[in-house]
């Protein structure tokens, strides 16, 4: 674990911050340290710097107790740990150096402030991937002491890791393993003199010859991997090992060849790995890979549980579902600034028993985000299901495109197939094992971007402190491209197999369980109210909808159809209904008010009579009292009257409304030229939204030959203070979303001053 | 994803749980969910309960556990249930237990709390101070005897469930037993397996609570079942005069009791004997508008080992605060509808006791052991002149009227009588007028609350006797009045979109005839009485009635 520890405190950093790093450094240690820091340069993008031994084990000494990405502002935390470690850095000339050495790193962009602390920058901490570990450690071998070798490999290492490309590195790694192992007792005692003596003498002199056979070895064993067919890679191994190494060496090339020879086609690779007795054993790759993520996740990456503070919207699929669900029959409008609309909002948390609206917008930001929903300038509108489509987006939410090489996207889909899920991780840890892992190339991926980007419609939770990150299973399925199974029923919907019958009852409710299919739910939403929805989907048969298909009769049976399909036969009260309106027909005028007309002087009643307007005397005792029969026009009735010479009371002045669906189809249906008439006008254009009732004049109407096209282009005029004033835009009805309409008398319009309007 | 769709059960995410009634599993999942699950509706197609603090408690209470529930949803559940509703479930039981109520005395009970947060929150809690005589320790709290039902009243309403294991006060034994046979006819008499079992769940949840059974199932027989099972002087407490002297009547025909031990607390009696049987209106009698109610120390200051509440659905608010004093006496409610349009439903559970016999009534149907009934709506045109002045009527009330006292229901209730001759006939309405009207159309004679109570039993006794066949009643005949051989109901008129009145009156019909019952329902169409009757069709829509419609306008 110490090399762990000694890994995660390399510092990478490009080549600007490492200058001014080192400048800042400077300060703060004395040369002997500063010697100790590595320059190494692998790229024109990524140096190493690796400090000493001491100044590590300092580090990592405070790292244990301190977040490791975190610096005190002041800097005096830091210098008080760092003191107990060594007293000579707690002076405080030190400290006022160090403090100095901060804000320099912070000038130079290498730290950062934040809410009264330093932070390192996301990718300034890394951990070398293995084939940087080869590197380090090759160039390590050049250009430093033998003896600062020495100090840096702990005491305790168990083995050595390296892998590379290059047969010379691995041959490198395991020199400079046997580096390491000269040190180690336990290794001593296993290796005879001889043994031994090689060991120093390849480590001494640079034994040329060894080195070369080495190499030869490591590309023979490396092409021995290749060939398929071949015996199992450890007894080829053990192969190359004996035409290439004098047997008295195997062993300890062996020990110190431990690390990956890392061949392509990865399940065909190695691991030699130390046994306790000082023996060797081969490892299939993957075990070994497997045994190193799972130590990593038990000790390194795992976090104590965390409580989620930024929850993936995925977590709540069912009420993702059901959002979208509800958004089928209930309206999500936006208004003009885009934000939603506060009275849809509210209706939809009513229905949904969301806490608040905030969960609303989450969720159909997410929805949105999968295209499940549609975002319009006005509205979000529910789109289709594509899981397809939505397995695409969620990788590249995971997987940004701005590593389009396909090496690199492989790379990238495998070290994130690596991650394990199911368990709180440390985000820095995580980022800097990727980073490790990626190596340069990956280079410049935000890699904590990756985690804390675009949260709102993530797959993985955050928690609180935004320092770890749960990934779900589903996380994983993503990155193998498996289109997901989600645990909410209602998803099933989407599927082929989808159930397509339900439960109607008497009173017109309709249940369907969560899996009913989608296909057939948008038929519904046509002519039916969501009342509630839980698993079960809850639906009322929306009367007043089907009193507006009255007129068209084909639509009326469609719908019957339809829910005949869902259950059948279909309750008798609901055949009823059904039944009812296909029998509706026009009424004509019904005037709903002021039908009672007094008689001035009851003698006009015979004159009256003459007139020929159906009329009734309703009480017997009031003789004097008139009641015009249904359907007929009181304006030509009074007009009548006032020719006739006949006075009459009228309670209030005669409305002639045209009411109901057919009337008003009826009605529009007339051959008569309408356009300049003024209207008194409700009509209800959305389901879901209030009716409103209107002053308007007929701009034009239509009346094709059928009833879908049949409607009015009328200008809206709205009664302010100063009078009416109109609408700019015409709106144009049909009629089946005219509740009722009247056109007002010309004594209405002159007294309401529409008649000075152009 | 947890998958298993031949299984019957959804739990959903707001503690409701819907059961599928065709699903082969469907008794089973019944049978294991009802004990800590509340019915709510019992349509056809699904029925559906609901996991509340109080039927979990209860379950508790009745010594039900966690593990048991938990194994009931996963057992039958078709989805992964709902972690919230688990969790939820396990708080809930968690709570249960926490606060113990016993008594030192017969002058000072104990409240003990185990859990210090519960106790802390409970001292400084302001509604419950007055409630509570004496804090003696952080714990510990002594209460008086009469705070005990309201105490436990408030601690429910905070959330915490009071085990109240005080006990009961033993009142002079009384003994009576059920007859083998009817002494009025030598009928057989049996306890039916339900009102056994509902007997048994109401001894055995510890002798308070209430017990919903349809009209016509038997709830007089469960009274006095239960009556025998505790063995004590009761007080049985009914709606209506007419319904104490049915409860009389047949306490002395189906049990032994002698009539010198059956007492009534009406208008014109005033006994008090080891059965009494009392009326709220005589319990809530008072001389002056504003006086008190001396009549209710019957309740408060007798010794009775058991008070049965029949009809409990509708009893007055001055009765709800009197029980509040005697939660010492083992109480039963009887009732057919526990809904009340006030939603004070609640209160019963709180006061009464907890619902612990419930059945739907298609189940009972379905078993014989109440009538088949069909439900039909009948939409009457009004005539002009009412259609008239439906439509200019100052308000919806005004219209209502109009439209519930259409003329044209006249001639059609005639038309159903015609087809319905020789059966026993009701035809029930609410308004004085209408039903004048149409009984002398009819000729028959009508009930209202204007009738003396002589009169009215005169009448009813002639109509079970078969000499009269038609009656017209107002809403007097709403409940507690047992009809055997009505098996036609025309309602002409109703009070706005009452439910209990709905499911009342179709009760009327249900007790079982050998043939099917039928209730029908004059709505004027087009008019503001259609929009109340969808309303009033509810409770009986959620017991799985259908209502055919049927259009007399053509």
């Amino acid at each position: 674990m110490a090399l762990k520890r000694l890994y995660n405190w390399r510092i990478q950093c490009t080549a600007q911050q490492l200058q001014g790093f080192e400048t800042a450094l400077a300060p703060v240690f004395d040369d002997t340290i500063r010697q100790q820091i590595l320059k190494t340069c692998y790229n024109s993008s990524y140096h190493c710097a690796l400090l000493s031994k001491n100044t590590l084990l300092k580090a990592i000494q405070f790292s244990k107790q301190h977040d490791t990405s975190v610096i005190p502002t002041t800097g005096e935390h830091l210098v008080q740990e760092l003191a107990k470690h060594n007293g000579d850095i707690a002076s405080e000339d030190l400290k006022t150096e160090f403090n100095a050495a901060l804000l320099t790193l912070k000038a130079r962009g290498i730290i950062f402030e934040q809410d009264s602390h330093y932070h390192l920058p996301a990718d300034f901490i890394l951990l070398l991937n293995r084939f940087r570990e080869v590197n380090t450690w090759f160039s390590l071998c050049h250009k430093f002491p033998k003896k600062l070798l020495q100090q840096i490999i702990p005491d305790d290492i168990d083995f050595i890791t390296a892998r590379s490309d290059e047969p010379s590195h691995n041959a490198m790694a395991a020199w400079l393993a046997c580096e390491g192992f000269k040190s180690h007792e336990p290794l001593r005692k296993t290796l005879d003199d001889k043994d031994w003596e090689l060991l120093h003498h390849l480590d001494m002199y640079g034994d040329i010859h060894s080195f070369k056979t080495l190499s030869t070895f490591c590309g023979d064993a490396k092409h021995a991997m290749k060939i398929p067919g071949q015996p199992e890679p450890a007894s080829e191994l053990q192969g190359a090992l004996e035409r290439h190494i004098p047997e008295r060496l195997q062993k300890l090339c062996l020990m110190g060849f431990i690390g990956f020879l890392n061949c392509k086609g990865r399940d065909k690779s190695i691991k030699i790995v130390m046994s306790a007795e000082g023996g060797y054993r081969l490892l299939p790759y993957w075990d070994t890979v497997r045994t190193d993520i799972a130590d990593m996740e038990k000790e390194s990456w795992a976090a104590s549980k965390c409580k989620i503070g930024t929850a993936s919207p995925w977590l709540h699929d069912h009420d993702l579902w059901r959002l979208w669900i509800t958004l089928h029959f209930m309206p999500l409008r936006k208004t003009r600034n885009g934000d939603l609309r506060k009275l849809d909002v509210k209706k939809i948390l009513s229905l949904l028993k969301f806490d608040t609206a905030e969960v609303i917008e989450i969720y159909s930001s997410a929805l949105v985000y999968c295209g499940f929903l549609t975002e319009s300038p006005t509205a979000l509108t529910p789109a289709s299901i594509d899981w397809t489509d939505w397995l695409k987006r969620q990788r590249r939410l995971i997987m940004p495109t701005d590593h389009n090489k396909p090496s690199q996207q492989k790379m990238l889909t495998r070290l994130i197939s690596e991650l394990p899920v199911d368990t709180w991780l440390e985000i820095d840890k995580v980022v800097s094992w990727l980073k490790t892992k990626a190596g340069h190339t990956l280079a410049g991926l935000s890699w904590h971007g990756l985690f804390m980007q675009r949260q709102a419609v993530n797959l993985h939770h955050l928690n609180k402190s935004d320092r770890y990150i749960y990934l779900p299973p589903l996380y994983h399925a993503v990155i193998r491209n498996e289109l997901p199974s989600l645990p909410s029923p209602g998803w099933l919907g989407t599927e082929g197999s989808a159930i397509t019958t339900g439960f109607i009852t008497a009173t017109g409710c309709i249940q369907l369980s969560p899996e009913f299919s989608h296909k057939k739910l948008k038929t519904l939403i046509n002519f039916c109210t969501l009342t509630g929805i839980g698993h079960m989907i809850e639906l009322r048969l929306n009367s007043k909808v089907l009193m507006q298909m009255g007129t068209d009769k084909k639509q009326l049976m469609a719908c019957k159809r339809i829910l005949e399909s869902i259950q059948s036969p279909l309750p008798q009260p609901v055949c009823y209904l059904f039944d009812k309106q296909m029998k509706q027909r026009p009424m004509a005028r019904i005037e709903a008010t002021s039908l009672l007309v007094r008689l001035h002087d009851p003698v006009d009643i015979d004159t009256l009579f003459q007139l020929g307007f159906p009329l009734r005397q309703p009480f017997p005792d009031l003789p004097d009292i008139i009641l015009l029969e249904d359907g007929l026009d009181a304006h030509s009735f009074i007009l009548a009257c006032q020719e006739a010479g006949i006075a009459l009371e009228i309670g209030s002045p005669p409305k002639c409304w045209v009411e109901g669906f057919a009337s008003v189809l009826e009605w529009i249906k007339e051959p008569v030229q309408r356009s300049g008439q003024w209207l008194e006008i409700c009509y209800q254009k959305q389901r879901n939204v209030q009716a409103t009732q209107v002053t308007a004049r007929i701009e034009r109407n239509f009346s094709g030959g059928s009833s879908n096209f049949s409607g009015l282009e009328i200008r809206i005029f709205n009664k302010t203070a100063r009078g009416y004033s109109s609408l700019k835009d015409p709106l144009y009805l049909e009629s089946k979303h005219i509740i009722h309409l009247r056109i007002l008398n010309t004594s209405e319009i002159i007294s309401s001053g529409l008649d000075q309007l152009s | 994803m947890t998958y298993h769709p031949e299984r019957p059960l959804i739990v959903q995410g707001d503690h409701s749980l819907l059961l599928e009634t065709h699903n082969p599993q469907f008794n089973a999942a019944r049978d294991a969910i009802s004990p800590f699950a509340e019915l709510e509706k019992s349509p056809e197609h699904i029925h559906s309960y609901r996991l509340n603090p109080l039927s979990l408690w209860n379950a508790a209470a009745a010594g039900h556990s966690l593990e048991e529930a938990e194994t009931a949803l996963h057992d039958y559940s078709k989805y992964a249930i709902p972690e919230n509703v688990l969790e939820e479930m396990r708080h809930t039981f968690a709570r249960y237990g926490q606060l113990i109520l016993t008594k030192d005395d017969e002058q000072t009970l104990r409240l003990t709390i185990s859990d210090p947060f519960i106790a802390a929150q409970v001292a400084k809690e302001k509604s419950l101070i007055d409630k509570i005589r004496q804090q003696i320790a952080d714990d510990t709290f002594l209460i008086d005897p009469a705070q005990r039902g309201v105490l436990k009243h408030a601690l429910i309403k905070l959330g915490f469930p009071v085990d109240d294991q005080a006990g009961f006060r033993d009142a002079g034994k009384f003994n009576l037993s059920l007859r083998s046979q009817t002494a009025s006819d030598a009928q057989p008499l049996k306890l039916r397996d339900y009102q056994h079992k509902a007997v048994e769940s109401f001894v055995a949840s510890g002798s308070h609570g209430v017990i919903v059974l349809a009209c016509g199932a038997g709830k007089t027989i469960v009274g006095m079942a239960t009556m025998a099972r505790i063995g004590m002087t009761t007080l049985i407490i009914t709606p209506n005069t007419a319904a104490a002297h049915q409860w009389h009547a047949e306490l002395l025909d189906k049990t032994n009791i002698d009539a010198i031990d059956l007492g009534e607390f009406t208008s014109s009696r005033k006994e008090i004997l080891p059965v009494t049987i009392a009326t709220y209106q005589m319990l809530t009698y008072r001389s002056r508008k504003d006086g008190d109610m001396p009549n209710m120390d019957l309740i408060t200051k007798h010794d009775w080992g058991l008070i049965i509440f029949d009809e409990v659905h509708v009893l007055p608010a001055p009765v709800f605060r009197a029980v509040s004093e005697i939660q010492a006496r083992r109480r039963l409610g009887l009732t057919a509808t526990l809904i009340r349009e006030d939603g004070l439903e609640k209160d019963v559970f709180s006061l009464i006791g907890p619902k612990r016999y419930d059945l739907p009534w298609r189940e009972l149907e379905q078993s014989g052991h109440i009538a088949e009934a069909h439900c039909v709506e009948i939409r009457v045109p009004m005539s002009k002149d009412d259609h008239f002045a439906h439509a200019i009527a100052d308000d919806k009330r005004k219209a209502y009227r109009i439209a519930a006292e259409n003329k044209v229901k006249d001639t059609v209730a005639q038309s159903l009588i015609e087809k319905h001759d020789g059966e026993g006939i009701l035809v029930i309405g609410q308004y004085i007028k209408q039903l004048e009207r149409i009984a002398a159309t009819l000729g028959a004679p009508v009930i209202t609350g204007r009738m003396s109570s002589k009169e009215r039993e005169r009448l009813y006794d002639a109509f079970r006797a078969g000499d009269i066949r038609l009656l017209v009643v107002s809403k007097v005949a709403n409940y507690a009045i047992d009809l055997p051989d009505a098996s036609i109901a025309i309602q002409i008129s109703g009070a706005f979109g009452s439910r209990q009145e709905e499911a009342q009156r179709l009760g009327r019909i249900l007790r079982p005839k050998g043939g099917p019952a039928y209730f029908y329902t004059l709505v004027s169409d087009d008019s503001e009485e259609l929009k109340f009757a969808i309303n009033r069709q509810r409770f009986l829509a959620e017991q799985g009635y259908d209502y055919l419609i049927e259009d007399w306008g053509e």
